[in-house]
């Protein structure tokens, strides 16, 4: 049954998917990965907390909540990487398109014509 | 205007088996003739070397989408350069049909003329059936995601007037540009038409040719680009 935390999830990964594929800003992804960081190390250390939290939320255990989590983290890395890829192979492209046209062979009869005159 | 401001643009990838024809036929008329080759491993770019046209080439692989908007934002540096026809490097386009393409452009002041192979029933030469049930399918979904309604959206025959060139901006690298040039003319509210040409099957096209095993690829690049 779809209950209230897995409509919270649900929110949660697409404002994450639009966020990531919209707005990105740098400091806001080093941000969230810091504070996931941390939640990671605090999670690991104080493991019971996780159910209380699950509790509060309304999920069943504590590892459903860690699971909501790191699929929330997946994602979240997922649609980065995606999304820095296609950045950098759009840079690519206009790197190699420069540098196509700065080297272009016009080899038309015209030109043949203006080179000979040069040379006269 | 004269045909010498006409410009061919003709991306190659590893396609000397048949370029150097596709080329003898083509400079039998007036155009100017711009080859990419897009970063090919056989010796593509020095067959087009040959000839008397302009040689462009990507120093790696980018696909034919990257290959199309490098040779048109060569031509239109060009100020004299009015009408940019793109045209396969496989020999499966036939030069006599460019007049057809461009004539449009000069008598009716359209931005861009569209190329298709499924306007006249017997154009369609040789075409394998998969490739017919593909080709129509995404006509359907270009149907369904936009207002343009034309009747082969994967054709590579097409002819731009300088204003439509500079409208249309490929960043799709791959086989999705096709799909792309028709979102830009819709957004753009460029004036389009369809011109029947014609499409000779040839086994090396047919080889050549993945619009089967791309429909896929292009599926999921319109998917993600609705984000960007």
């Amino acid at each position: 049954m779809i209950g209230k935390p897995q409509i919270f999830f649900v929110t949660l990964i697409l404002i994450l998917a639009i966020y990531s594929l919209k707005w990105r800003k740098a400091y806001i992804d080093r941000i969230i990965i810091i504070l996931l960081l941390f939640l990671g190390i605090f999670l690991v250390v104080f493991p019971n907390i996780t159910v209380v939290i699950a509790n509060f939320l309304g999920i069943g255990r504590g590892t459903d909540l860690v699971l909501y989590l790191f699929i929330l983290f997946s994602i979240y890395m997922f649609i980065n990487i995606l999304s820095e890829t296609r950045n950098f192979a759009i840079k690519f492209t206009q790197f190699i398109r420069k540098d196509a046209i700065a080297n272009a062979k016009n080899l038309t009869k015209t030109d043949k014509k203006v080179k000979k005159e040069e040379i006269n | 205007m004269s045909n010498e401001n006409v410009f061919v643009v003709i991306p190659a990838y590893n396609e000397a088996q048949v370029l150097g024809k596709v080329l003898d036929d083509l400079l039998s008329y007036p155009y100017q003739i711009v080859v990419v080759d897009d970063g090919s491993q056989d010796n593509t770019f020095e067959i087009a070397s040959q000839y008397q046209i302009h040689c462009l080439q990507h120093k790696c692989n980018l696909g034919q989408g990257a290959a199309l908007q490098t040779g048109i934002s060569y031509v239109l540096k060009n100020p004299d350069a009015e009408i940019i026809v793109t045209f396969d490097a496989d020999g499966q386009h036939d030069s006599k049909e460019i007049t057809k393409l461009i004539t449009p452009i000069l008598v009716d002041d359209f931005d861009v003329v569209l190329g298709s192979r499924f306007l006249e029933k017997d154009l369609v030469k040789y075409m394998p059936t998969l490739k017919y049930i593909t080709l129509k399918l995404a006509v359907i979904f270009t149907r369904l995601t936009t207002y343009i309604k034309v009747t082969d959206t994967h054709n590579g025959f097409r002819a731009f007037s300088r204003i439509g060139a500079q409208e249309i901006s490929i960043t799709q690298n791959g086989m999705s540009h096709a799909s792309q040039i028709l979102k830009q003319i819709q957004n753009e509210n460029l004036r389009y038409c369809e011109v029947p040409v014609t499409i000779t099957y040839t086994d090396y096209s047919i080889k050549k040719g993945q619009a089967v095993n791309n429909a896929i690829n292009i599926l999921w690049d319109s998917f993600w680009s609705g984000f960007n």
